[in-house]
């Protein structure tokens, strides 16, 4: 499937049902230890090359168990492109405004 | 590590509620090392006042001199203080790290994005928090069975016994008893005891100054 060229896009949060395929057909992940990825490919809506950080464990005080997984699951994320999509609301300093869901497979987790 | 995947189509398009979601997680990652650095700092300044409290200021003491001590107790507690210093010297070096972290060189062309490289550093320091309060804690415990030994471990035997005879009072440590006679090691040298003369003898702590 062909990615359309990048475009200057209005800043727009919205997901829409064909990111998924796009994703899933456009992205890698690249594996960094023990719950940590790194998402590659290009946004499905303003097409700008991506690299987002996937934490799948995070620290809360004094837990650090990262829980085993067996099945796939779903991780959501959205476009952190460096493009200029303005207007883009206060606190908002990157991305399109898209964003979708991410299948993982478990032995990656 | 396991090579590059592709990611699996997701069961559904994604919704407002898992933008939300989103943003929560995004959060907790950037406040899991301050968060992190915070609680090992609390449990630092708690652990070294439970410490001070305990050693300092003395709330629990035992005998100031552990000589008097059997033998066998005194190696003892001796080397559960030896432990205790370890397991303190290791819990405080790990609390100190997870609170501070320690400098290390990062090759810029291959480094991580700071997401990936904040949460190392968090479970890097979670992990060090635990190990210094387990540390903290086992030191904490040997201290306590060593001043415990000092309190209920047997006084070391001195030997020494007390011969009242007609003529003087002997004492000293028995070297041998053979014939009727015992041989006692006093402050003047050795002395014969004829058995059949002693009208009592008893053991005791301490022999009196002539």
């Amino acid at each position: 499937m062909s990615v359309p060229p990048p475009a200057m896009l209005p800043y727009a949060e919205e997901s829409e049902p064909r990111y998924v395929q796009h994703v899933a057909d456009h992205f890698e992940l690249r594996p960094y230890g023990k719950g940590l990825l790194l998402a590659c490919g290009p946004c499905p809506r303003c097409a700008a090359p991506l690299e987002i950080p996937v934490v799948l464990t995070t620290v809360r005080l004094m837990s650090w168990r990262a829980p085993v997984r067996t099945d796939p699951f779903e991780v959501p994320m959205a476009c952190n492109c460096d493009e200029d999509h303005d207007p883009r609301p206060d606190g908002v300093t990157e991305g399109c405004g898209a964003f979708w869901l991410l299948g993982v497979p478990a032995e990656l987790a | 590590m396991t090579g590059p995947r592709r990611p699996l189509p997701a069961t559904r398009s994604a919704g407002a509620s898992d933008l939300r979601r989103l943003r929560e997680h995004r959060q907790l990652v950037q406040e899991a090392v301050p968060r992190v650095r915070e609680a090992a700092l609390a449990w630092r300044n708690g652990l070294a006042a439970l410490l001070v409290a305990l050693v300092g200021f003395g709330l629990i003491k035992g005998r100031s001199d552990i000589g008097q001590l059997a033998d066998r107790w005194a190696a003892a507690v001796g080397l559960l203080l030896l432990a205790a210093l370890g397991c303190g010297a290791l819990g405080a070096m790990q609390l100190l790290l997870a609170a501070h972290g320690r400098p290390r060189a990062l090759d810029l062309p291959s480094a991580l994005p700071r997401a990936l490289l904040e949460q190392r550093e968090a479970a890097d320091a979670a992990r060090q928090l635990r190990r210094g309060i387990a540390l903290t804690l086992v030191c904490t415990g040997l201290l306590v069975a060593a001043v415990g030994a000092t309190w209920y471990g047997p006084a070391k035997e001195n030997g020494l016994m007390r011969f009242d005879t007609p003529g003087a009072k002997v004492c000293g440590t028995v070297r041998r008893v053979s014939g009727g006679e015992a041989v006692v090691r006093t402050g003047d040298g050795e002395v014969v005891v004829p058995l059949a003369t002693v009208l009592s003898m008893a053991p005791v702590s301490d022999c009196p100054k002539e």
